[in-house]
């Protein structure tokens, strides 16, 4: 039997590298056409700008792949973003916040638990009543931008606390982000929770079958809920980067997050019926997107342009989910 | 714990049960308003929540249809909002009343044949798949008007101003409208066989194919049904408002679509719901806007509010077997 | 085997998903007025074989005769068309719809006056009546036929299937699987069941069943399927359980 283990593993990782492979070609082709069609893409401006942006994105995305893991959605993360946005800028316009490196933390401390509460809220209607994840969201989401508003109205808040701020202003080298860093550790964190903790492994086992799951001892409920926390958690985070690259906190920041949310781990190799998904595509699916959104900012398109450019991104990514899909029943 | 569990299900159990309770609850909400608000009972102020619930009542008949089939359509906000952009453009380059209308009908029926091609022939998840068509409508609109709102110049009465302004036979038009939709489909839904079909298909897709009822069809229709409700009553809105803009077509108002609809009865999984509960249940999430908004609570609460009702909503009508409280 | 007409032939028969072929050159002969059964280890191939002839597959290879004519069957209602009804293992009711409305699925009346030519309205007082009567005939207890079917028991489900293949079943009538998850008292009910559309109605009836016990009280011949193929067919009085089995696993392989 152990012959037959083998070929499996072997086959898993040729698997593995033929979807990354993909993956990495479309990446540089997408590189290759930016760089042939606008001069300003090769400079370090635009490296530097992808970069900062990557962080805020690849948080999200990592929260948010973990629920689809499990074969939920998130659609409220982008108004967890709000939520935590103007909490912050709250929190920190109170002086014993800014006080010292240590305070600040634990004002930060603070919105990551919000952020935590708020996932397990989606965690109690989707999870503990178990209502299709979907639709719970999509209620959460107008809840959690409704929420974030009530603090100060539409208002914006500037945040002073030096601190914070330098956590999303200090570079290395003039264009690496110290974020970055945080980001690789996160991902590697990932990773080895999800491909290599036992109780890491369950969550695709709970996301891919959860009745067979369930009676391997799994106990599917409690890793589905924790996902939502974790989901929550990292939205929050997501959002206290932003701010701290602004300077600012506003309820409107994340509005169109829940579009990201979907198409990052969709392209990076997760199934949305859950089970599937693959950290090293999600990284480069993280850069992929990174590399559209510049390219078409440098190419001068609108704003709005750019959304319906998301959207239609979206649609595409969401056939390919469903083709991939059924090409692999057909293999079978 | 259990026991109230046990007891709210055998309530809910019953089709006219659940139909009970939401009417007590309606009727609950108008004295609670009729207290707290005062104008809440005047004639205007109900003439004018009639008249404003009929964008939301007619195309939440139209979602209708969709969700009893089995499917959703999360897009029919920016449908809208659409749709009253291009017939203010268009109506303001002096192109005849008539084929703007027409023009946005056909706007309306093309975009339920995208959402039907994605959803239906393609096979993407209905929720997220007519997300990104939200997406990507909303956003047309917004290139098109730049976030800035058009509004439409009118000296005349032709047939769009009395769309939405007219009157007949002393009643305001929409009012008309809407009666005569509602009575149309609720026969047509119950009574004839297409109606029969919409149900057989939300209730069970693979028997249903088995028996050689066209399911893919059938969506299809209801796909192309639920646009053409949207973009008819982005005409109405542009009507009463006389603008025309993407803003018409919130997320807001998509939830309230969504969230009226459940309350009526109309299950998430399909098979279940009628006209007449859907009505119920516009009038519910309507009559609550419109005391909130009489009683000048902010936006804000509003929206809350709305993602409130809809999370209540799923929990008495989320799946085609009952309440959650019926598992 | 005897002089009886032949209501239904199948030669050639191939279905492949895949690589895998499922259904192998299968030749059958139905007569008029018989029950036969088809059985099989699992993954033998009987559920496919019959979903060939009541249309829910497409054949690849092999032609279908019925009363001698060839005919096309490429859907289900090709099959109906055909008179051929099928009573499906999963049982192929709709449950949250009613008796009424699962016994007329696809197949409703409409109204005879105007409103049924022009909307097409459905006659649901016709179909409720026609309900009540084909209950009543075999026999069939069911205190409230506006519930819901899936508030039924498992017995009254399968009365309900077979009933409908009887109701509009004009020759040919196949059951996959009928007693399986039934209660003894139910399965007795059933298997009365099926002998009255041989006896009372005259019709051919195919019959897949792990049951052995049932089966050899059932049916007039038996016929084996192994990987697809066709391994041999009994005529029930002629062979014995034991005979059954041995040629399933395939331990003694007899061609008639």
């Amino acid at each position: 039997m152990n012959y037959n283990s083998n070929k499996i593993q072997s086959a898993f990782t040729k698997y593995l590298l033929r979807n990354n492979v993909v993956l990495l070609g479309m990446l540089s082709l997408l590189i290759i056409g930016l760089f042939l069609s606008t001069n300003t893409f090769a400079t370090a401006g635009a490296i530097r700008t992808i970069l900062i942006n990557m962080t805020q994105r690849g948080v999200l995305a990592i929260g948010v792949s973990l629920v689809i893991l499990t074969g939920n959605i998130d659609l409220s993360v982008g108004s967890i973003i709000g939520v935590s946005s103007i909490l912050s800028a709250l929190i920190f316009s109170i002086p014993f916040f800014s006080f010292n490196p240590a305070s600040t933390l634990f004002g930060i401390f603070i919105v990551l638990i919000i952020g935590g509460i708020l996932g397990s809220i989606n965690g109690l209607f989707a999870v503990s009543l178990g209502i299709n994840s979907i639709i719970v969201t999509l209620a959460t989401m107008a809840i959690f931008r409704g929420l974030a508003y009530t603090f100060l109205g539409g208002n914006i808040l500037y945040i002073t606390n030096p601190f914070y701020l330098k956590i999303g202003r200090t570079f290395i080298g003039d264009i690496v982000p110290a974020t970055v860093l945080m980001l690789f550790i996160l991902f590697l964190l990932l990773f080895v929770f999800v491909e290599r903790t036992k109780f890491g492994r369950n969550f695709k086992v709970a996301g891919a079958n959860e009745k067979v799951a369930f009676t391997f001892g799994i106990k599917v409920k409690n890793i589905k809920f924790i996902a939502f926390i974790i989901s929550g958690v990292l939205a929050a985070l997501s959002g206290i980067i932003m701010c701290s690259q602004i300077g600012a906190g506003a309820p409107e920041y994340g509005k169109e997050a829940h579009i990201d949310a979907i198409i990052i781990p969709v392209i990076g190799g997760f199934s949305l019926k859950g089970g599937k998904g693959n950290i090293s595509g999600l990284f480069i699916a993280l850069i992929i997107i990174e590399v559209f959104t510049i390219g078409f900012v440098l190419l001068g398109w609108s704003f709005f342009l750019r959304q319906i450019s998301r959207g239609v991104i979206l649609i595409m990514v969401l056939v390919f989910d469903v083709i991939r899909e059924k090409k692999l029943i057909q293999v079978q | 714990m259990y026991k109230i569990k046990v007891k709210i299900g055998e309530i809910f159990a019953k089709e006219w049960g659940k139909r009970l309770i939401l009417l007590f609850f309606l009727i609950l909400m108008i004295i609670f308003f009729s207290i707290n608000a005062d104008k809440f009972l005047s004639i205007k102020n109900w003439e004018l929540l009639v008249v404003n619930l009929t964008p939301v009542g007619i195309i939440a008949v139209g979602m209708t249809f969709l969700l009893i089939s089995g499917e959703i359509d999360l897009s029919v906000g920016a449908n809208l909002g659409l749709s009253s952009v291009i017939v203010a453009s268009l109506y303001n380059n002096g192109v005849n009343t008539w084929i703007c209308i027409i023009a946005v009908l056909i706007v309306g029926l093309f975009i339920g044949i995208v959402n039907g091609l994605i959803v239906v022939k393609i096979g993407v998840n209905s929720f997220i798949g007519t997300i990104g068509t939200m997406s990507i409508i909303s956003g047309v609109a917004y290139v098109i008007t730049n976030g800035l709102a058009i509004p439409m110049f009118s000296d005349k009465i032709d047939a769009l101003t009395f769309l939405g302004l007219g009157t007949f036979f002393n009643i305001k038009f929409p009012i008309v409208i809407l009666i005569i939709f509602y009575l149309f489909s609720g026969i047509v839904l119950r009574y004839t066989l297409f109606g029969r079909r919409v149900y057989q298909t939300g209730a069970n897709e693979f028997v249903s194919r088995v028996f050689g009822i066209k399911v893919k069809k059938i969506k299809y229709i209801n796909y192309m049904f639920c646009g053409i409700t949207a973009s008819f009553s982005g005409l109405i809105v542009s009507s009463l408002t006389g603008v025309g803009m993407a803003q018409h077509g919130s997320f807001t108002f998509m939830l309230s679509i969504i969230s009226s609809v459940l309350l009526g009865g109309i299950a998430l999984g399909g098979g279940k719901g009628s006209i007449l509960g859907t009505f119920i249940g516009v009038f519910i999430v309507k009559v609550i806007y419109n005391g909130m908004v009489l009683l000048n609570t902010p936006y804000y609460y509003v929206q809350i509010t709305g993602g409130a009702i809809l999370l209540i909503a799923i929990m008495i009508y989320g799946t085609k077997t009952g309440s959650i409280f019926e598992r | 085997m005897n002089n009886k007409k032949v209501v239904l032939e199948i030669k050639g028969l191939s279905k492949h998903f895949g690589g895998i072929k499922a259904i192998d050159n299968v030749d059958l002969k139905l007569y008029d007025s018989e029950i036969v059964a088809i059985v099989g280890d699992n993954g033998a191939g009987k559920s496919t074989l019959i979903k060939m002839i009541s249309g829910v597959y497409k054949k690849d290879e092999g032609k279908i005769f019925i009363n001698n004519e060839e005919v096309k069957i490429n859907d289900p209602n090709d099959a109906k068309i055909c008179g051929i009804e099928t009573v499906y293992q999963d049982e192929g009711l709709i449950p949250i719809l009613d008796v009424a409305s699962n016994l007329f699925l696809g197949r409703e009346k409409i109204q005879q006056n105007a409103l049924g030519k022009i909307f097409k309205f459905v006659d649901v007082k016709y179909m409720k009546k026609e309900t009540i009567k084909l209950l009543d005939k075999f026999r069939i207890e069911i205190k409230n036929i506006d519930a819901e079917v899936r508030t039924l028991s498992g017995g009254q489900r399968q009365a309900v299937t077979v009933g409908r293949s009887v109701y509009w079943g004009k020759k040919i009538v196949i059951l996959d699987e009928p007693t399986n998850n039934l209660g003894v008292k139910e399965q007795k009910k059933t298997l009365d069941l099926i002998k009255q559309l041989r006896d009372d109605h005259g019709m051919s009836i195919i019959v897949i069943s792990h049951n052995l016990y049932h089966v050899f009280e059932l049916v007039d011949r038996i016929v084996v399927l192994r990987n697809g193929k066709i391994i041999g067919e009994k005529i029930k009085d002629k062979t014995t359980p034991n005979e059954i089995v041995s040629m399933i696993t395939g331990l003694v392989s007899i061609q008639n």
